[in-house]
């Protein structure tokens, strides 16, 4: 076969002939034309109305996809991304959290409590915080969260909680919104479970937007989500975008993830309500945070920033290693209030955390009941110092069954309480469009669920109680072979643990705790610290649940961090020193309080206490400080101090015999401040010897040391140290190892304690970065302007000394020649323009030379130049060939060949259109040179970029899109140069110019805050610092546009105290809802219109314009109904406003001439009326006057004219507008100051409804208002009398009736006729009555003639209609018979 | 929210510390104002300033004490819209129209303030200096100069006044930030001689003596005459000359010279004189360079400092006393630290000579924004 194909002739192709023409016309090539080049009448524009609708759309979906460009202000390493967890509770949200922060971190934290910092990825961490179900935190939280994973119970649907919180956010700017549906696994039925599902899936696409994230945790495995799905979820988290909003880009704000009370503890003991002093660590959000700003701390009020600075990162993001995944180091977590977090350095201590830090107050309450026979010796150990009281609390102690009562009653409380709390009844959202097919099967649910969760409460209380129990026996082996009988013991030995601890680590503190420990044991006689000794004993046992074995725990923290220890403990002594509040960090001092303490114990018990119990103690305490000084001295640290360590333990045995105490004592006070400490540490009796002088010296040197810069500092100290004694020459040296290994940023912590010095601890700390830019330059601005002034406001302080003379006069002292000079300065004249000229006509001819270049016929820059710009071309391109002439042009020959070589290039480019081979040669030639090359190749490129340019120019970059993108240009260049310009500066240095950025851990000291935010702390309520800018700290009149939201039930009245969230702040205030009429009059409205916006004004802080708000009428209630009573935004600030209600002022007519009427009763004196004249007024008929003047009298009578005569029964109405006046009632909500159970129920202002219904009140009304029956009078009119003149004047058919009928009354005058006449009339009447008659007589006879004639027509009617009703039977009959001869025939 | 009212000594920079506690709505109490002096206490013509905030303002409350040597400023809203303010004597109008400048983009509506008195002094930036060179650098922050406007109307010399001058400015928002590092090079010199209840020919004298110091330097001077007739004129007879460089970006630099007012102890000035001088003064200011001139540096900074929170930069001359005092008052109200630094020299470009030593000063703006304005 295939060879028979291979020998057929192959075809071949006509070359010539006229098939190869044909052929060839066909296959000529013409241009490709497309279909609209072909027939361009097909593409022209047909409709035009069509057309341009279409270009329109275009157009409109071109641009709403923009946005309008904003500057981009993130930092080169963002904070930590907030993500919020919320929800209903039992939905799941703890546990969610665990597992995600299992999911980062691989560790799993038994309890979350505030929050949570994590590594999620190379470039984000993320902080996760729970949010609970109280609408102030969901508020908070919706200002803060940058992401939110909105979680939803599927076995029961959305709950009103949800929807109240998607509200918030959308009016607090919209975070990004995650939806994850739990309880899954309680559907059994499949279709039902996608069902439910697609359900809750497009109502929350209605919610948020189409086509939302919704995750699905379908089951619970031990306790937790599946791992995948969390894993996803995570995946999803770390690389959400977002989106910057308004608020947050312009404010900064800090959640606060620890919080520290460091009042002087001395102030506490003294008044325990007394305002505290805090410090508040977090990452700065938002923009730059400046210091001394204002800060609102939603819940709690504003305060002025007293200090801040930056601390290194806890949990940084691991940056710089090239690889795809983190390792576990990498994996940081950092949550201080839930006890995790690793060693924190700060400037008040380092703090190393072992437990919950702010979990002691709900294990308070657990200790208690669980051991309530301790709580007398507990009473005991905390007894404050008075000795009334001390009984008084003996006694409490002792009688123990009141104290058992108050147990039990607690216990009682709280099993009634449980129900309470788990009762609470799930508010479910309802929508019409939603119907609910397995309502009923919900129910039942809802009902086992809740029985369940009840039980399980109670399960786990018990638990609770178990596990007290369980532990104390824990930690009383954790001693070594020591048993105590009681808690007494335990207490002493935790102590003791507690100093080892501090000893061993150096850096005393487990967390804050210990540090506060310390503090606590400083001021053991406290009242209000009764129950320090059981916080100790939880803490104990918080950190041997963690099971992390102390001892080795602490060994391996010393090793790692030795070096830096040394140093911190350095620090601490000076600290001590310094005049901080905390106290004691360094182990001596430490011990030395502690000793201190105990010490006051002993004494204490000495006078008050019965016999046994004082050995108790006193024994407990001898062994437990006997192996204090064991452990110490084997201690590691030992070589550190050794000498001292020594000397406290003799102290510590001294102390036992009680002679030396005083030494001790003194010992004390020069460890502690003396400032402080005195009271709380010495006794009164304590004599001064010269280790208390030696105090002071130090002190002084101190002062002095730190008011110097800290290069001479080093040296001073050195010198210094050979003069002094033993004691202070080891602190000393401590200091200098302190100063010589300080960085910048400790030397400026450091002088700042001095408090007034601020100004030169920048120029301190700045002294070694600066000194070679001040030796560049000759004059360091810096210092000339922001140094002087303030050294200038050090001196005035100093001044002011006055003598008296004879207690009535004073006479002012003379003042130094220089601060005379300086109180001229002061009131010196105010003026803009320079005075101090230096240049005259003399020197004008050296200024002239001097400026010679400052005009434009002087010399110009290199780069502005354009001799040397063309230079520098000429550089660039190098040689050329003239190609036509074949010679060469060097660079230096440039100048005058310029207009040469233009032609040449265009001579090229001409060469390239339609010569080829000149091309050729073009291209061909510079390949023997490179360089030639080169530069041809470039300056073709060159060229092709500026055709394209000129191109873009005038086709594409025209019109619609270039002003937004210059203006997209122009704020990129903006953030730019937001980011270069401070970049390499150091971090101390940038943080005075910009101010601490967004992504720096910062502590942030507050002063005065109310103590309560301390004393009533609870991590699980957010703490956020939010920064106001300058003029938002001040309150005045805001308008908002506002409306009632559509689900809340109620309409709201004018005047009802609402709670607002508007910024950072949550207040109540009283809002007057008004709308504006078209001439731009604010009408007071009694109540919100239903559906309609209408201005709300009320008194509050001013917020910049745009800011959204929300209303709640009330958060402490939960009620089933949907809280949220309205939404709006800010449009106007003022400090006055002009709303006005109608007010309508009657009077009456007291004199009525023609059109003028004297009116009454509607003002009270003249003035009034004067102030009205003018004025129009109306009567109820509607006649219109005008005031004209005021009467004599009465009084407020007034002449007024109308436009027709009124009557004296009308009343008389005059139309006004009264100013309305905004309540000036703002009234911060507090409720993070609230104690914890009642954090969620804070009540403000009442509505005056609310205390009507809460004290069985009823409403007040006049007796006026009430309706009755209204009794009317028949009134009696009088006749209508119409004067003659008129009636004469009427047209006849208009007059009176009544008239006419008199005229018949009037008796008729006889007529006497003559005889003619009468024969006339006899005649006339004659024939008339003929006529008549004859008239009669043919009506009747043609009546009868009629009838008649109908009579007949009867008759032939009847007969006709018989006839035809005969037809017409027949005819139907035969009809009859036809149809059914027919019908028969068919059925045939 | 009360806060503690920001404390000074001394009436010296009264007007700044006003300004500043008027834009950042802190409380401002000043102690010691003369206190020491024959005369104590604030005089007529601050209390006039006093007087012309509290028309601007609403809700703000201004408590002087009964000798007039204290003062307790709460501030309150910038109202702004049509103001009409009789200026004390004793000062110029520029002094009071530095007030307004620093206020008016701030205001609730549009600034149209109508201001008599002394129009030309010798102490004061006269209105004319403030027209040619600090209202460009206002236009420079509200982005267009439509609304912004400063007519004189009538000219009135020092001891009596009888001038009269109206300033309108739009008010915005947000003002953009300022990016002005380059001054350029002088390309022309502008000027007005005025003359009030003199011989015209005055004016001519003053312009040829300026322009010959001027002529050395540059080709393009054009110094115009400005001779007011009648009640246009003023009360008192003077004359004087304002001369303005501008740079080819845009940048003005401005010197004056007004003079001697009628009956002062220094006699009558020589118009030849008074004309050098102001051109030597304004060499000067070409000297200290810079983008703005000394004048406006004070006004240059506050707008930077309220602008966004977006980095501002701006080149400068050798700061005065005024603009270092105002560099302070920024840090106390707005916590604002300026970085100033010199503005290096290129290498290539030292050997140019460009007069003194030039400043660049940048700072981060406080994210400022116009609370008064209403927005719908």
């Amino acid at each position: 076969m295939d060879e028979k194909q291979d020998n057929k002739k192959a075809h071949r192709k006509r070359h010539a002939g006229p098939k190869a023409e044909k052929k060839k016309a066909k296959s000529d090539h013409k241009q490709d034309l497309d279909p609209r080049q072909r027939n361009p009448r097909a593409f022209s524009i047909q409709h035009v109305k069509k057309t341009q609708k279409i270009v329109q759309r275009t157009q409109d979906l071109k641009t709403k996809k923009q946005h309008i460009p904003i500057v981009d202000r993130t930092p080169q390493e963002p904070p930590p991304v907030i993500v919020a967890v919320v929800g209903p509770p039992k939905v799941g949200k703890t546990t969610l959290l665990r597992c995600v922060v299992k999911n980062f971190t691989k560790q799993r934290l038994t309890r979350i409590q505030g929050p949570v910092t994590v590594v999620s990825g190379k470039q984000r961490r993320l902080t996760l915080i729970e949010c609970n179900n109280d609408i102030s935190s969901m508020i908070d939280i919706a200002k803060i969260a940058d992401l939110v994973l909105l979680l939803v119970d599927a076995s029961f649907g959305f709950e009103m909680e949800t929807f109240e919180f998607l509200n918030i956010c959308q009016v607090h700017g919209f975070p990004r919104i995650m939806g994850v549906l739990t309880h899954l696994d309680t559907f059994k039925d499949s279709k039902r479970l996608r069902k439910a599902k697609k359900r809750l899936k497009h109502r929350f696409w209605t919610e948020v937007y189409q086509g939302a994230k919704l995750f699905y945790l379908s089951g619970m495995v031990n306790g937790e989500y599946q791992k995948m799905e969390v894993h996803n979820l995570c995946r999803f988290i770390s690389v959400m975008k977002f989106r910057p909003l308004v608020w947050r880009t312009t404010h900064p704000y800090i959640l606060a993830d620890r919080m520290e009370d460091i009042t002087d503890p001395e102030k506490v003991r003294k008044q325990s309500k007394c305002d505290r002093n805090v410090s508040i660590f977090g990452y700065v959000h938002g923009t730059h945070m400046k210091n001394n700003i204002n800060v609102h701390i939603p819940g709690c009020g504003d305060f002025t920033i007293h200090d801040m600075n930056f601390l290194s990162d806890p949990c940084p993001t691991p940056d710089r290693e090239k690889r795809r995944t983190l390792n576990d180091r990498e994996r940081t977590i950092y949550a201080p209030m839930s006890g995790v977090g690793g060693i924190v350095y700060d400037k008040d201590a380092v703090y190393i955390d072992l437990g919950g830090s702010h979990s002691h107050h709900e294990q308070i309450k657990d200790e208690a009941e669980a051991e309530p026979i301790n709580e007398l010796v507990s009473n005991l150990m905390s007894i404050s110092s008075p000795m009334d009281e001390k009984i008084t609390h003996s006694e409490v102690a002792l009688y123990s069954q009141g104290i058992k009562q108050t147990v039990q009653e607690s216990i009682d409380k709280e099993s009634e309480d449980v129900p309470a709390e788990n009762g609470r009844v799930r508010r479910r959202a309802v929508f019409k469009d939603e119907t609910y097919e397995d309502d009923d099967d919900d129910s039942d649910n809802d009902s086992d669920y809740d029985v369940s969760s009840e039980e399980e409460d109670k399960n786990i209380q018990i638990g609770k109680f178990k596990q007290n129990k369980k532990k104390s026996p824990k930690t009383d082996k954790g001693m070594d072979g020591i048993e105590f009988a009681d808690t007494d013991d335990e207490i002493t030995s935790t102590a003791t643990d507690r100093r080892i601890k501090t000893l061993v680590k150096t850096k005393t503190s487990t967390g804050n705790k210990i540090g506060k420990i310390s503090d606590d044991e400083d001021d053991d006689y406290d009242d209000d610290d009764d129950d320090e000794e059981e916080e100790e004993e939880e803490e104990e046992e918080g950190y041997d649940s963690d099971g992390v074995d102390e001892d080795s725990d602490i060994s391996s923290v010393y090793n790692s961090d030795e070096e830096e220890e040394h140093e911190e403990n350095n620090m601490n002594v000076k600290r001590t020193f310094a005049g901080k509040k905390e106290l004691g960090k360094s182990p001596s001092a430490k011990v030395a309080d502690d000793i201190d303490t105990d010490e006051e114990v002993t004494f204490n018990l000495k006078e008050k206490v019965t016999d046994d119990h004082k050995t108790v103690i006193s024994t407990k305490l001898k062994k437990s400080k006997s192996k204090l000084s064991d452990k110490t001295m084997s201690g590691e640290l030992n070589r550190d101090m050794p000498s001292k360590q020594k000397k406290l333990d003799e102290v510590v045995k001294g102390q036992q015999v009680e002679s030396d105490s005083d030494s001790s004592a003194s010992e004390n006070d020069s460890e502690s401040d003396s400032e402080q400490d005195v009271g709380v540490t010495v006794e009164e009796n304590v004599t001064k010897d010269d280790k208390t002088d030696n105090n002071s010296a130090l002190r002084q040197k101190l002062m002095q040391l730190s008011q110097e810069s800290w290069t001479e500092e080093s040296r001073r100290i050195e010198f210094q140290r050979q003069d002094e004694d033993e004691g202070v020459d080891e602190l000393e040296k401590a200091i200098r190892g302190d100063h010589s290994r300080k960085t910048v940023e400790e030397a400026d912590m450091e002088v700042e304690l001095d408090g007034s010095l601020h100004w030169k601890h920048d120029l301190a700390s700045q002294a070694a970065a600066n000194f070679r830019q001040r030796q560049a330059d000759r004059v360091n601005y810096r210092k000339l302007i922001y140094g002087k002034d303030e050294g200038d406001a050090d001196d005035g302080s100093k001044e002011q000394v006055e003598d008296e003379i004879g207690g009535l006069f004073r006479v002012l002292k003379q003042k130094s020649e220089a601060r005379s000079l300086d109180r001229l300065a002061i009131n010196s004249t105010d003026c803009t323009k320079c005075h101090m000229h230096t240049a005259s006509l003399d020197t004008v001819e050296q200024l002239r030379a001097m400026i010679v270049d400052c005009f434009v016929t002087g010399k110009w820059e290199e780069s502005k130049d354009a001799e040397s710009q063309l230079q520098k071309d000429d550089e660039m391109y190098g040689d050329f060939e003239d190609l036509e002439t074949g010679e060469t042009h060097a660079a230096g020959e440039r100048g005058g060949m310029k207009g040469e070589e233009e032609e040449d290039t265009d001579q090229d480019s001409e060469g390239e259109d339609h010569d080829g081979e000149v091309n050729n040669d073009a291209e061909g030639e510079p390949k023997k040179k490179t360089k030639k090359e080169m530069t041809s190749e470039e300056r073709r490129a060159d060229k092709k970029r500026k055709l394209k340019e000129m191109f873009d120019s005038t086709y594409d970059m025209k019109g619609d899109t270039e002003f937004y993108d210059n203006w997209k240009e122009e704020n990129e260049k903006q953030a730019q140069m937001n980011r270069s310009v401070f970049e390499d500066m150091e971090d101390e240095q940038r943080v005075q110019y910009e101010g601490f950025r967004a992504g720096m851990y910062v502590r942030v000291e507050i002063h005065n805050v109310p103590c309560e935010f301390v004393t009533n702390f609870d991590p699980t309520f957010p703490v956020i610092l939010g920064g106001l800018l300058s003029v938002e700290n001040n309150v005045g009149y805001v308008q908002t546009r506002f409306k009632k939201h559509r689900w809340h039930k109620r309409i709201l009245k004018t005047q009802n105290p609402l709670i607002f969230s508007l910024g950072w702040r949550r207040f109540q205030s009283m809002p007057l809802y008004s709308i504006q009429d078209h001439n731009m009059r604010n009408r007071l409205l009694k109540y919100t219109p239903e559906h309609m916006h209408c201005h709300a004004s009320f008194w509050g802080p001013i917020t910049p314009q745009g800011t959204g708000l929300l209303a709640v009428e009330n958060v402490a209630q939960v009620t089933a109904d949907f809280r949220i009573a309205g939404t709006g935004v800010v449009q106007e600030l003022d400090k006055s406003m002009q709303i006005v209600k109608k007010l309508k002022l009657t009077g009456t007519p007291l004199k009525i001439y023609n059109k003028t009427a004297f009116i009454q009763g509607m003002f009270n004196s003249s003035l009034e009326v004067a102030k009205f004249e003018g004025a129009s007024v109306r009567t109820v008929s509607g006649i219109r006057g005008q005031i004209k003047k005021a009467s004599k009298t009465p009084e407020g009578s007034y002449r007024a004219t109308f436009e027709d005569k009124i009557l004296l029964s009308d009343i008389v109405f005059l139309r006004s507008w009264y100013p309305v006046e905004v309540p000036q009632f703002y009234n911060p909500v507090t409720s993070l100051l609230l104690p914890g159970d009642q954090k969620q129920a804070w009540t403000g202002m009442k509505t005056v409804g609310q205390l009507r219904r809460e004290r069985g009140a009823k409403a007040e009304f006049s007796q006026d208002s009430v309706y009755k029956a209204i009794e009317r009078k028949t009134r009696i009119y009088t006749p209508l009398v119409i004067p003659k003149q008129l009636q004469k004047l009427l047209p006849f058919k208009d007059t009176p009736r009544v008239a006419m009928e008199k005229k018949e009354t009037v008796q008729r005058v006889a007529v006497i006729r003559e005889p003619h006449e009468a024969k006339i009339s006899k005649m006339v009447r004659k024939l008339k009555s003929i006529h008549e008659h004859k008239c009669r007589m043919e009506h009747r006879q043609m009546r009868d003639r009629v009838a008649d004639h109908q009579k007949q027509r009867a008759k032939v009617d009847a007969v006709r209609t018989k006839k035809q009703k005969e037809l017409k039977k027949n005819v139907f009959r035969m009809l009859g018979k036809m149809n059914k001869r027919n019908s028969r025939n068919m059925k045939d | 929210m009360g806060t503690k009212p920001l404390t000074y000594e001394g009436c010296n920079f009264l007007r700044q510390r006003l300004i500043l506690a008027t834009l950042s709505g802190k409380a401002l109490k000043i102690k010691n104002i003369r206190s020491k002096d024959d005369n104590p206490g604030l005089k007529d013509f601050e209390a006039s300033v006093i007087r012309l905030l509290d028309k601007i303002t609403n809700g703000s409350n201004i408590v002087v004490n009964e000798t007039g040597t204290s003062l307790l400023y709460h501030p309150g809203l910038l109202i702004g819209g049509n103001i009409e303010h009789e200026c004390n004597l004793q000062r110029s109008i520029g002094y009071f129209l530095e007030v307004l400048m620093c206020l008016a983009p701030f205001t609730k509506k549009p600034l149209h303030a109508t201001l008599t008195g002394v129009t030309n002094d010798q102490v004061d930036p006269s209105v004319d200096m403030i027209k040619l060179s600090t209202l460009p650098v206002l236009k420079r922050f509200l982005g267009t100069d439509d609304g912004l406007e400063l007519k004189i109307v009538k000219r009135g010399s020092a001891p009596e006044g009888g001038g009269e001058v109206l300033f309108q400015c739009p008010c915005r928002q947000k003002l953009r930030p300022l990016h002005f590092t380059q001054p350029g090079k002088v390309k022309r010199i502008r000027g007005v001689a005025w003359v009030t209840r003199m011989a015209p020919a005055t004016a001519n004298r003053v312009v040829d003596a300026a322009r010959s110091v001027l002529n050395t330097c540059l080709p393009d001077i054009y110094i115009y005459t400005d001779h007011m007739k009648g009640p246009q004129s003023g009360k008192s007879p003077g004359f004087g000359l304002t001369l303005v460089a501008e740079t080819t970006e845009g940048g003005f630099y401005a010197a004056e010279m007004a003079s001697n007012p009628k009956g002062s102890d220094k006699g009558p000035t020589v118009p030849e004189d008074l004309g050098k001088q102001a051109a030597v003064y304004l060499l000067e200011e070409i000297f200290k360079g810079g983008c703005v001139d000394s004048v406006s540096q004070g006004l240059t900074t506050l707008l930077m400092v309220l602008g966004q929170q977006d980095v501002s930069k701006v080149q400068t001359g050798q700061l005065t006393q005024y603009t270092i005092q105002y560099l302070r008052h920024i840090r106390d109200f707005f916590q604002v630290l300026f970085k100033v630094e010199v503005d290096p020299v290129k290498e290539e470009d030292e050997d140019l000579k460009k007069g003194g030593e030039k400043l660049l000063l940048t700072c981060v703006g406080v994210g400022y924004s116009n609370l008064s304005k209403k927005v719908s």
